[in-house]
């Protein structure tokens, strides 16, 4: 990380005292002034009041500011002091041990869930929803807010192997219905278990029949979990929820996924046709590994999975016709929207490429 | 002495046959009996928009539109003169071929000299409907409109007579059933007890106003012995009318904002002018990386407005209220560009200099209890009937509006010459 430049810091100084400890994690003073504003809403917000002894009123919140300042400039994230993350609509608590939701993830769920609602892809009743890998529950939460007003009849389910992220994530839920973000149906219509994705042997979730899975899974590999990730990522989110753990029994060949993160993809494709899913959203780290898994979904045959495309960070943009493509396997696999790659979709009979707004099982694969 | 006197008198009255000729021939003049023949651009004019029409329609048979489809009506009334000027036109020709041609039957030739005569009488008619559906329709005239009514030169006199057109109007629009109100009513009294009106507004309320009265706006003069003239003199008095139109209140806040998908709203933006811009994570993003970067620009393209909102750790927050400020913001840039229009208007209808007694656009005469449109130059010499805002009213009014668009029509003819000549360059 290069240096700041002195200059920097004391032009933060000059603006306020606190700035240049932002500035550490931040690295620009547009963000740092930023950030010490939501800190200090938050520390105003949740100040405490005493009554001194001698009768004078006393407000503790300019310590409380310093002591998140400070622990910002280790490198905290912001979303775990602060204890939640806007996404969509909705407001994800965020506690230690259970990986903050990213606007990567909340742009191609906001996508999904568009195409599920454009007309000719009218969702089917009742749709079925799983989510693998769910953490704070964010993806299931956003999914009902933004399916729920339009669609009669949802399940969705969210699995997940920490049981930390589990009590977070039902926390999330009722937050969320008592913040009047979620309808109350989302009560009865949202469930969490606990579930290991690798574990053999038949749990509830997977016996049944779903609609449309989606995950985001660790998808880090252990050589770019010390080279890529920020300081902040690494000393402070779950690894568990980042890198592919190594114990976890591997599928296929075990020598190709040495140092990649993909150690997930081959079993959620496993997963995915054992529950019959239409539709399979996976979220992937770059635009290599989104070529990778495509491989894996084109490998399937169609017989399993009749188209496959990749989408970049914010899927919705760019032009609507004659995209880029990339080559997998010998076969065209379009490419939509800018920035990385960054899922990957993959749809299954006439059924399924409709609630994905595809005419057609279109030849991508 | 007597010579030159009755000199004077016969002078006097030759002067005034001279004038009454020159009216007439003015009258004349300013309306044109409508020909046969059409200026060849105005003719290529309604052959482009007939072009266009087909276009729409071609547009509207695969997808249906109302933008469109209210295009396309708007131009179905050229569409229609056209075909029908075409049709007659083309049998021109062919008449005439049959009459100069030897070996015609000689009861034909007659059957087909009169057949050209009622076609050329067609035609002519059909040309001139056809140059009235090329005008186009005055942007505001939908509206409604205001009246503003201020007397000129001439004292109280002049706010005298601003009295009687005040009521003249009221009365008018009464008669034609349009809903009226006084905005602004500021006289004072004079000797003779009588309201001495300083200004009056009226506001008419029904849409499609503005086209019905626009052809008042001007100076009205008055010549009478005046109520407060003692020795019996006949004054000249001017009073100015203005009209304007009066855009209905949709684009106040309170309202505007609540159907701004409605492409006439002020707070309409069409979403393809505008480019977000939002924070891209540098790197690899994703799980990577767990910053806040929630910032979002919006550029409307074609005005360069830059609304950037990072207020919010929420972007889908942030780009709530870019977009609302820059809805605000275009609007009220629409809002004052409007206003703009409004005062060049109104400078165009009565600049300052012309509220003297010159620039006149009608004049009531009560010595002659006649009334004169010096744009139409027709005369009518039921004066009370006219302030009452009777029918004869509707007379004067119906002629000035032939003679608008007749002016709207050579400038149009001219507007088109000189694309034409532009393009030919």
């Amino acid at each position: 990380m290069p240096r700041l430049p002195t200059s920097i810091i004391l032009r933060a100084r000059a603006l306020h005292p606190l700035l240049p400890l932002l500035l550490r994690p931040c690295r620009d003073l547009s963000s740092a002034r930023n950030e010490l504003r939501w800190l200090r809403e938050h520390a105003i917000a949740n100040r405490e009041v005493t009554l001194t002894s001698s009768g004078s009123i006393k407000t503790s919140w300019p310590q409380h500011l310093y002591q998140m300042c400070r622990s910002r400039a280790r490198g905290k994230p912001l979303q775990y002091i602060l204890g939640s993350q806007p996404f969509g609509e909705l407001e994800i608590l965020c506690r230690r041990g259970v990986l903050i939701p990213r606007p990567e993830t909340e742009n191609i769920t906001t996508h999904l869930a568009s195409l599920l609602l454009s007309p000719p892809s009218r969702p089917q009743h009742p749709l079925r929803i799983l989510d693998l890998c769910t953490g704070t529950g964010c993806i299931p939460l956003l999914l009902h807010s933004l399916l729920a007003p339009r669609t009669p009849s949802l399940h969705l389910h969210g699995v997940d192997i920490s049981p930390a992220a589990l009590t977070l994530a039902a926390k999330n839920l009722s937050h969320n219905i008592t913040k009047s973000q979620l309808r109350a149906n989302a009560r009865e219509q949202i469930s969490f278990t606990h579930g290991d994705i690798f574990a053999a042997g038949a749990k509830p979730w997977c016996e049944s029949k779903w609609d449309i899975l989606i995950s985001n899974p660790p998808y880090i590999s252990p050589s770019s979990f010390n080279a890529t990730t920020s300081r902040s990522v690494r000393n402070y989110e779950p690894k568990s929820a980042l890198v592919p753990s190594s114990a976890d029994p591997i599928a296929g060949n075990p020598e190709s996924y040495a140092d990649t993160g993909d150690r997930f993809y081959p079993r959620l494709l496993d997963l995915a046709e054992r529950v019959s899913a239409r539709v399979l959203l996976v979220e992937v780290a770059d635009m290599e590994q989104a070529v990778r898994v495509g491989e894996m979904v084109v490998e399937k045959g169609r017989g399993v999975w009749d188209g496959c495309e990749i989408w970049r960070d914010w899927p919705a943009a760019g032009a609507e016709e004659g995209g880029e493509v990339v080559e997998v396997k010998g076969g065209d696999v379009r490419v939509r929207g800018e920035g990385n790659g960054r899922a990957v979709l993959a749809w299954k009979g006439e059924d399924g490429g409709r609630m994905v707004g595809k005419k057609k099982a279109s030849a991508s694969g | 002495m007597l010579t030159t006197r009755r000199c004077a008198c016969l002078q006097r009255f030759a002067t005034a046959k001279r004038c009454q000729l020159w009216r007439v021939l003015r009258y004349q003049s300013t309306v044109p009996s409508p020909t046969s023949t059409i200026p060849p651009a105005l003719l290529g004019r309604a052959q482009a928009l007939a072009a266009e029409h087909a276009e729409l329609s071609k547009q509207l048979n695969s997808e249906y539109d109302t933008r469109i489809a209210k295009k396309a009506g708007s131009l179905s009334a050229v569409v229609t003169a056209l075909n029908g000027w075409e049709l007659t036109s083309n049998s021109l020709p062919e008449l005439q071929q049959l009459i100069k041609d030897p070996s015609t039957d000689p009861e034909l030739r007659s059957l087909a000299e009169e057949e050209l005569q009622s076609t050329t009488e067609k035609l002519s008619s059909l040309s001139s409907d056809l140059q009235k559906s090329l005008i186009p329709e005055h942007p505001f005239a939908q509206m409604q409109c205001l009246i503003e009514i201020r007397p000129g030169a001439g004292g109280d006199e002049a706010g005298i007579f601003a009295g009687n057109l005040l009521q003249m109007y009221q009365g008018y629009c009464r008669r034609q059933g349009l809903r009226v109100n006084i905005l602004k009513f500021d006289a004072t009294k004079t000797q003779g007890l009588e309201n001495s009106i300083q200004e009056a507004v009226l506001e008419i309320e029904t849409p499609g106003a503005y086209d019905m009265l626009r052809c008042e706006a001007g100076v009205h003069r008055v010549q009478r012995v005046p109520a407060t003239e003692v020795k019996g003199r006949t004054h000249t008095s001017a009073v100015s009318v203005l009209v304007l139109p009066n855009f209905p209140s949709q684009g106040e806040d309170e309202l505007g904002e609540s159907n701004f998908e409605d492409p006439s709203n002020d707070y309409y933006v069409d979403p393809t002018d505008v480019r977000t811009d939002v924070m891209r994570a540098k790197g690899a993003g994703g799980q990577h990386v767990n910053t806040t970067d929630s910032a979002v620009r919006l550029t409307h393209l074609p005005t360069n407005t830059v609304v950037a909102i990072q207020d919010s750790r929420s972007q889908q927050q942030n780009r709530a209220k870019a977009w609302q400020i820059l809805r605000a913001k275009l609007a009220q840039a629409r809002r004052d560009a409007r206003e703009e229009e409004m005062a060049q208007l109104r400078l165009s209808i009565v600049g300052v200099s012309k509220m003297g007694r010159g620039d006149k656009v009608r004049t009531y005469n009560w010595g002659q209890q006649r009334v004169t449109d010096h744009r139409s130059g027709i005369t009518l010499h039921h004066l009370d009937d006219i302030l009452e805002g009777g029918e004869s009213l509707d007379k004067v009014m119906a002629s000035v509006r032939e003679w608008l668009k007749m002016q709207d029509l050579q400038l149009l003819v001219a507007d088109e010459e000189a694309a034409r000549a532009k393009a030919d360059i």
